[in-house]
């Protein structure tokens, strides 16, 4: 148990509050002197309890806002569980506040690899991508071999990746899954923090090499090889082929340098893993604050989990900055709700039961917390799974909640860092693209000590504001971006993470 | 050594020689018009047994026009309908899938009409093997500690875990094949309810419990859609000590999971450990079947032969698994009219109406098209498929038909419904029992699994001659005219038994299995 407990009993969010969220662990018979209240029952951390009586039907507010409609009469002192809601009109939108730019001269800057696009990478590695689940044995042998040691001649080289997923063939041959796949790995390979690749395709799998290579506008060269297992001889002729063909790229990649560059060169991906009733205090709104820092310095931010931008409604729907970008979130809302339809996915509007044990009490809440980690910036474009995100400011990728898929989707779009919020804690970790994971509360960034980067616990605990952690976190990222290892990294997370979106029918 | 198996000094691919006596196209049924290029033949090459000369280049693997057929006419190999002529085309044309239009078929299910039971071979008689007989009965091929995660989340930790056992830190564990990881892309946003979730549950506890397994570690991150305690309980597993579990939130993250996950696999390895192999029955095998990579020859050669081998296999008593349900689509009244019963011949249609459905107006191979290697390879669409994969089946009675990794507990030849796609369809076949898969191939695809290795059979030699060091068996020599379907089948059932005796694969030499574990992704991910 915690042996330091936090001051506060219960946090009280906005003054209009019926309900309050356990700062710790609350018995039956505890007393919250400041609402005058004594627990019925007991109430875990991060969950919430009821502070004044509620009438059936009238709205349950948590920081201002409804999260659900009582579905009884609700008695102060006792704990509020999802089954204790009915669904509440998500609130109406705030208005979007575009960022005001910092001056080029004053923009912040990080060490990062410039391309010869002109796009700028965070890290410098090589890829073994494959095109087909039938090539992953090969990749992963081939990349695996360029151990520490065999890439201590190469100390710009940050590291040899297998990029293994489970499909490419028994898919659908032409449409939105294979475009989607195709696109998927072109923008890992593509991405700034990728130097060369080597594509192994089977030789004949739906997913076939020359068709990819047309759609995606690659072109074979020093930086782009390829191996067909079926030309090559099979796995062992194909694992050697490709060895030598990143033995090949490494002196050349080993030249790349850092240099000083500004910040609007940052594209981070957000992310949110395992929430609690916390993350929705104090990580995502720090995280927030940092994305309004980034926007005014001239980066790009990209939210994404499209269920809860669905379920958030308004407050981010009609933050689309033009009449186009309103129309593409509507088309993505729009396919989500086919999609979905009948299935047993939370835009039914039932809670997951981890998301209820870690104290969240509505899918409306879970929805808004998590968008309340993108700021305040109107969204300036939305775009599909995977494509290349171009805009700058703040864009919206369509991805599942799923933390690898997502992920995937939004660094193969481009993002070459993640934020991730997470309340219960994650190993998460990403490739070619590091995750930067920020833990809600300080009882988690201590049990986790090997795998979070950041503690938002100040702000729970009222001792920072969201825009002071906002202000730390900017500037961890900026530092990560330069190359300061995350603990992911230092774990060795991201290559069993790598989950292109199944999205079709497997045949 | 699996070599021992292969015809030695056969004669070089017979595409060398101009001056070939064999007929370069083969018949496989006098009412067909049309006939399989054994090998490449160029434009004007004369086919004296049809009194006619090849119009174009032909592949290796594809077909020419053996008389006139008219437009609409049916298109027959092996007297099955592979569809219908887009064209007059004269004898002597190429025909593939410019020329050969797919459309759909009569079929006659005439459900458990051709039914006869299988002529068993006395107990006594049976074929043996060396396996591994488990407490509750069955038999493992294979001796393997499992490192499994209830979703991807997971995947690092399990990875590492079963990583740090290298060969030499197994030294001490003979019997031990091996630790392994399965790592899949699920388990954090799959549907929360239903068949998604339950097909994804049976998968992990088949494989779990499947008798190669002889120890497993559950490890989950704590995110999971369902909790690891209510999926033990839910599939009736023990935690024990061949049985153990690891949350990695309750460890304190990444690092001292995977000291903990370690330390778990240690701790049962002396028990693993402590089996003999002892002589059993051929009853005790199940085989899944799979093709991957078809091409014209797989239903000449390594699939028709296959198909002898289980039906050896099955009247020894032992059990033979057909899936890929989208890939005996249009050859599926052949195994109705020999159900056992009605009922069986019913479920099996049952699965290909619900896949019509779920594939409806997607370009599947389902919907005609089949992949770019089947097509070079010279199948013109999934009707010409499926008439050749069929053919691993044999020609025994089908006496069951199961979903997607359900545990096989009949005898004989069974059907399994899955995707073609092979990992996902050998997964399923392993989760639900088998303790052997049977490949065949004709591109050459370098498949391998775990716990159930994969024995792999080319369709054709000069794939083999290339792709040697990933093949166990030529079953070319058919092709080749130096060997016959039936004497290919009897030396397919004799490697079997060694390969489940303990003799190690070419997959298994390459390590192959540990990437390929992928349960059917069949619902929605949120």
């Amino acid at each position: 148990m915690n042996q330091r407990r936090p001051p506060r009993p219960a946090l009280r969010l906005d003054p209009r509050d019926n309900v309050l969220v356990a700062r710790h662990d609350l018995t039956a018979g505890s007393a919250i002197p400041a609402e005058g209240i004594t627990l019925a029952e007991a109430v875990p951390a991060a969950h919430k309890l009821v502070a004044r009586p509620v009438a059936a039907g009238a709205p349950v507010l948590r920081g201002g806002v409804a999260i659900g409609l009582a579905a009884r009469e609700l008695a102060p002192g006792t704990l509020l569980c999802p089954g204790d809601l009915l669904p509440a009109a998500p609130p109406p939108a705030r208005a979007a506040v575009p960022p005001a730019p910092l001056p080029a001269a004053g923009r912040a800057t990080f060490q990062g690899f410039v391309r010869a696009d002109g796009r700028v990478g965070t890290r410098n590695t090589i890829a073994v991508i494959v095109l087909v689940n039938c090539a992953a044995t090969a990749a992963r042998q081939a990349a695996d071999w360029f151990d520490a040691e065999r890439l201590a001649a190469f100390p710009n080289v940050d590291a040899v990746v297998p990029y293994i997923h489970e499909t490419g063939c028994g898919m659908e041959a032409t449409g939105e899954p294979m475009d989607l796949l195709r696109r998927t790995i072109a923008g890992t390979i593509r991405h700034p923090n990728t130097f060369g690749a080597v594509v192994l395709s089977l030789g004949c799998e739906r997913n076939n090499l020359q068709a990819f290579l047309a759609a995606e506008k690659l072109a074979v060269g020093d930086r782009l090889q390829t191996v067909t297992i079926q030309e090559a001889g099979g796995i062992r002729a194909t694992v050697e082929t490709a060895r030598a063909m990143v033995a090949a790229m490494l002196p050349a990649a080993d030249r790349a340098r850092r240099e000083t560059v500004s910040a609007e060169h940052l594209v981070l991906g957000l992310q949110t893993a395992a929430p609690d009733g916390f993350t929705g205090i104090s990580a995502n709104p720090a995280l927030g604050a940092a994305v309004d820092l980034l926007l005014r310095h001239g980066g790009t931010a990209i939210l994404s989990e499209t269920p809860d931008a669905l379920l958030a409604g308004p407050a981010l729907a009609e933050r689309a900055a033009t009449p186009e970008v309103a129309a593409a979130l509507a088309e993505r809302f729009g396919w989500w709700r086919d999609a979905t339809r009948g299935r047993d996915t939370p835009l039914e509007g039932r809670l997951d039961r981890r998301h209820a044990r870690a104290g969240l009490a509505s899918v409306l809440e879970k929805a808004l917390d998590g968008i309340g980690k993108a700021g305040t910036a109107p969204l300036a474009a939305a775009c599909r799974y995977a494509e290349p995100v171009t805009a700058r400011g703040l864009v919206f990728m369509d991805t599942p909640d799923d933390d690898p898929v997502s992920v995937t989707g939004q660094i193969a779009g481009g993002a070459n860092l993640i934020a991730m919020t997470t309340g219960l804690g994650t190993g998460f970790g990403s490739q070619p693209a590091p995750t930067v994971k920020i833990a809600a509360s300080g009882e988690t960034f201590a049990r986790l000590a090997d795998d979070i980067d950041l503690d938002a616990g100040p702000v729970l605990d009222g001792a920072l504001s969201a825009e002071a952690m906002g202000a730390r976190i900017f500037e961890a990222l900026l530092r990560h971006a330069s190359g300061e290892r995350t603990k992911g990294e230092v774990e060795g997370m991201g290559e069993n993470e790598y989950v292109p979106w199944p999205i079709g029918v497997t045949g | 050594m699996p070599e021992g198996a292969m015809p030695t000094g056969s004669a070089p691919a017979s595409a060398t020689t101009a001056d070939e006596p064999r007929n370069p196209f083969i018949r496989l049924d006098a009412r067909d018009n049309v006939l399989v290029a054994r090998l490449p033949v160029p434009a004007g090459t004369s086919v004296p047994s049809e009194n006619t000369v090849t119009r174009e280049d032909v592949p290796a693997g594809h077909k020419i026009a053996a008389r006139w057929i008219a437009k609409g006419e049916k298109v027959l190999k092996y007297n099955t309908v592979i569809g219908y002529a887009a064209e007059n085309l004269p004898p002597g044309t190429w025909m593939h899938s410019h020329n050969i239009l797919f459309d759909a078929v009569e079929k006659d299910y005439a459900f458990g009409r051709d039914y006869v039971p299988t002529e068993y071979v006395p107990a006594a008689q049976r074929a043996t093997f060396q396996g591994i007989v488990r407490a509750d009965g069955r038999v493992g091929t294979r001796n393997y500690v499992g490192v499994f995660v209830l979703g991807n989340a997971g995947g690092t930790a399990a990875r590492r875990i079963a990583g740090w056992f290298t060969t030499e830190r197994l030294a001490d564990f003979p019997m031990v094949d091996g630790v392994v990881p399965y790592v899949h892309g699920q388990g954090d946003a799959v549907e929360r309810s239903g068949e998604p979730l339950a097909l994804l549950h049976r998968t992990l506890a088949g494989t779990i419990r499947h008798a190669n397994t002889a120890a497993a570690l559950v490890i989950a991150a704590g995110s999971e859609v369902d909790n690891l305690h209510g999926f033990l309980r839910a599939q009736g597993i023990e935690p024990g000590p061949t049985l153990r579990t690891l949350v990695i939130g309750e460890t304190g993250g990444v690092r001292r999971a995977v000291e903990a996950g370690t330390a778990l696999v240690r701790e049962m390895l002396p028990a693993a450990n402590d089996v003999r192999r002892r002589p059993v029955s051929v009853e005790h095998l199940t085989i899944g079947m799979q093709c991957g990579g078809s091409d014209g020859f797989s239903g000449l050669s390594a699939n028709p032969a296959l198909g002898a081998a289980m039906d050896i296999l099955i009247r020894h008593g032992g059990t033979a698994i057909l899936s890929e349900t989208g890939e005996i689509f249009g050859a599926e009244h052949t195994l109705t009219q020999r159900a056992v019963t009605p009922e069986v011949g019913r479920k099996l249609v049952e699965r290909m109406e619900w896949w019509l459905r779920y594939a409806d107006g997607r370009d599947t191979q389902i919907n005609g098209r089949v992949s770019p290697g089947n097509n070079a390879g010279g199948l013109a669409n999934i009707l010409e498929k499926s008439l050749g994969g069929s053919k691993k089946g044999g020609n025994s009675p089908l006496m069951e038909v199961y979903r997607y990794a359900e545990q096989v507990t009949t005898h004989g030849l069974v059907f399994m419904d899955t995707p073609g796609y092979d990992p996902v369809s050998a997964t399923g076949q392993i989760a639900g029992g088998a303790n052997m898969i049977m490949f065949t191939t004709g591109r050459g695809s370098c498949f391998g699994s775990v716990p159930a290795p994969t024995i792999k059979l080319a369709s054709n030699t000069p794939m083999y001659e290339r792709m040697k060091s990933d093949m166990d068996i030529n079953c070319g020599v058919i092709i080749d005219g130096e060997s016959t379907v039936a004497a290919m089948g009897e030396r397919i059932f004799a490697q079997l038994l060694r390969h489940a005796s303990g003799e190690r694969t070419r997959s298994e030499l390459a390590g192959m299995g540990r990437d390929e574990f992928v349960p059917w992704p069949i619902g929605v991910l949120a």
